[in-house]
């Protein structure tokens, strides 16, 4: 069970997160939407580990997240809307770089992954020659080689063609039905229906959205 | 880490062509400019006509033949000779119209034939002007001169004394004295082949050669910066950091492939060096300059790369601050043709204080305190480094 309790973040002056609070079990999939700059990004950056609450408590199964200096990478994925990869150096480079051993000794090999992501074709081609699709499904194998058990994702699909976004959406699925929790920010609505709880975020606080299959109702609510 | 470390050296490798051209292709401009500056110089070389004051309180009659000697010489061909007396000669001096000022004392001609020698004066003005440095060696061909005059004086009348010939002595004395004048004067060329030039005791080559020696190691840093300048993706830093690794890790693992880089390109150079020069002698001490200057080279580059932020910033900052020191080092210019203060400011200077090293080596003189001196340079900008990291780490965390 993931806590996130009390959570606030501030850029300077200006407060973006206002006392958020929810929590995820195994197998949810959380979806947060709201308009552009309301602080989605900011969120997803906290519940990663990448920037530190002014206020709040993280907890998964009641131990504290980023007590220490590092964010344990098996415990916590993070995909950016940005992808972390070096352009220059090929996809097996990049995904060798990211690759816990630590983590991976007790799990099985992350090849059966790569295969599922299309990846083995282009192990040897530089990430600056790939797609943005291409370049999505590295990120996201990056992370799921070490067998994360939260999945945080900014924007996964964002200006990706359908069968990429497919292929995603199967990887998402079958990491949540293995017992993961995702969490992700999306402004596709056919990207709703995979929401086990839909959230939006608005002036920094967070509640649960009502009436997903009414997109009416669903834009008063922004 | 080491995987991090290996990566970037991978990534710095893919880079090597750009980095190559972008040696290559400053070189050239430099070469062109370098081309088209030797032009112009050796075109306005030959019509240097320095003026020199000449202030003569003698009266005695070989002044007259003596003095046209002097001044029509080879030597004094770059001269124009103002007579004047020493007062005005000295505001003259002080105001700069002169580059300096001669006086010749009462009775230093009769003082050279009865050996009581009353030295001429020179004022020169301070610094390394290039009128000085040259009136200066006239000034010590010159009394070369007198001093084989005088010698050549003394033995005639020693010769005419020993053979009994002291009769007509007296009379003839003065053809003696200006005969051997005259003959000391005209065969200056032959004893005295010594030519004097801006670079001091290096010839043109060993001097310019350390100034390409450095501007080759600035091309090659503008060459890395398409590997250090091409940031990775701010969530690269970030997800690093999720992973433990903070900003001097992430500056260490380009630190390290640069220095390497850094390492072969000096050393190569040195052995390049080596074959055109066969007295630069590698010590112990050449190969840890070497090393030292490497050191902070890579340190100067990446900290110039860490603070623009961008490639093209990266890349006017590197040349401009490299090429600013490059001249106050004398690299372009010889010290001679420079402001007093550019001797002032090269030891603070990292890249001035790496050239003026380089020469001390070619010369042979270089010394441990030198290179302690360039090694504390590469500690400071190692420093600046690591605290521009730091300051970087706050703004995100910020």
């Amino acid at each position: 069970m993931l806590c996130v309790d009390h959570i606030s973040f501030s850029y300077r002056k200006k407060q973006v997160l206002c006392d958020i609070s929810f929590t995820a079990k195994e197998g949810d999939f959380i979806g947060i939407i709201g308009k552009n700059g309301c602080g989605k990004s900011t969120l997803l950056s906290v519940l990663a580990g990448v920037k530190r609450p002014a206020n709040g408590m993280l907890t998964f199964h009641e131990t504290p997240l980023f007590s220490s200096k590092s964010v344990p990478s098996e415990t916590v994925g993070y995909v950016p809307q940005l992808n972390p990869l070096l352009p220059e150096l090929s996809v097996r480079d990049n995904l060798k770089l990211w690759y816990r051993t630590t983590a991976s000794s007790s799990v099985e090999s992350p090849e059966a992954l790569y295969r599922q992501l299309g990846l083995t074709d282009y192990f040897h081609t530089p990430v600056a020659k790939l797609s943005e699709g291409m370049k999505k499904r590295v990120s996201i194998a990056s992370v799921l080689q070490n067998q994360p058990k939260i999945l945080i994702l900014d924007e996964p699909s964002a200006a990706l063609d359908l069968p990429c976004k497919e292929i995603i959406h199967e990887q998402l699925l079958s990491f949540t039905g293995n017992g993961g929790i995702v969490i992700f920010t999306t402004h596709e609505e056919a990207e709703f229906s995979l929401c086990t709880t839909l959230y939006i975020l608005k002036d920094g606080i967070l509640q649960r959205a009502d009436a997903v299959q009414d997109k009416h109702a669903l834009i008063q609510q922004f | 880490m080491s995987v991090l470390f290996f990566l970037q050296l991978k990534r710095a490798l893919k880079a090597v062509p750009r980095i190559i051209a972008g040696a290559i292709i400053p070189l050239f401009l430099a070469g062109m400019a370098v081309f088209w500056a030797q032009r112009y110089y050796t075109k306005t070389t030959g019509t240097i006509l320095s003026p020199v004051a000449l202030v003569n309180q003698d009266s005695e009659a070989y002044l007259d033949i003596i003095l046209p000697m002097i001044t029509e010489t080879e030597a004094a061909s770059n001269f124009s000779f103002l007579e004047m007396n020493e007062t005005d000669a000295l505001d003259a001096l002080q105001d700069g119209t002169v580059c300096a000022v001669l006086v010749l004392p009462k009775e230093m001609f009769s003082g050279i034939l009865d050996s009581t020698n009353i030295p001429a004066r020179l004022y020169l003005p301070g610094g390394d002007s290039v009128p000085s440095l040259l009136i200066g060696k006239y000034a010590q061909a010159g009394s070369l001169t007198l001093g084989s005059a005088q010698a050549g004086i003394y033995a005639a009348t020693d010769l005419y004394k020993a053979y009994g010939i002291t009769e007509h002595l007296s009379d003839i004395y003065y053809d003696i004295n200006t005969a051997n004048l005259k003959y000391a004067l005209s065969r200056e060329s032959t004893f005295f082949a010594k030519s004097t030039t801006a670079t001091g005791e290096f010839s043109l080559i060993e001097y310019y050669g350390c100034t390409l020696f450095l501007c080759l190691l600035l091309f090659f840093g503008a060459g890395m910066g398409s590997f250090l300048g091409t940031p990775a993706p701010k969530t690269f830093a970030e997800q690093l950091r999720r992973n433990g690794m903070g900003p001097l890790s992430m500056e260490l693992s380009l630190f390290l492939p640069l220095t390497l880089f850094y390492l072969v390109f000096v050393f190569a150079l040195g052995g390049i060096a080596a074959l055109l020069l066969p007295d630069l002698f590698f010590s112990g001490l050449t190969v840890f300059y070497l090393f030292c200057t490497a050191l902070c080279f890579s340190a100067y580059t990446q900290l110039i790369f860490s603070f623009a932020r961008n490639t093209g910033q990266g890349l006017l900052l590197f040349s401009f601050l490299g090429l600013f020191m490059t001249l106050f080092a004398g690299g372009f210019l010889p010290y001679a043709f420079l402001p007093d203060f550019f001797t002032s400011l090269t030891p603070v200077l990292p890249l001035s204080a790496c050239l003026a090293g380089l020469r001390k080596m070619v010369g042979a003189t270089l010394s441990l305190q030198d290179i302690l001196f360039l090694f504390l340079h590469t500690v400071v900008l190692l420093g600046l480094l690591i605290t521009l990291s730091l300051c970087r780490r706050k703004e995100v965390r910020t």
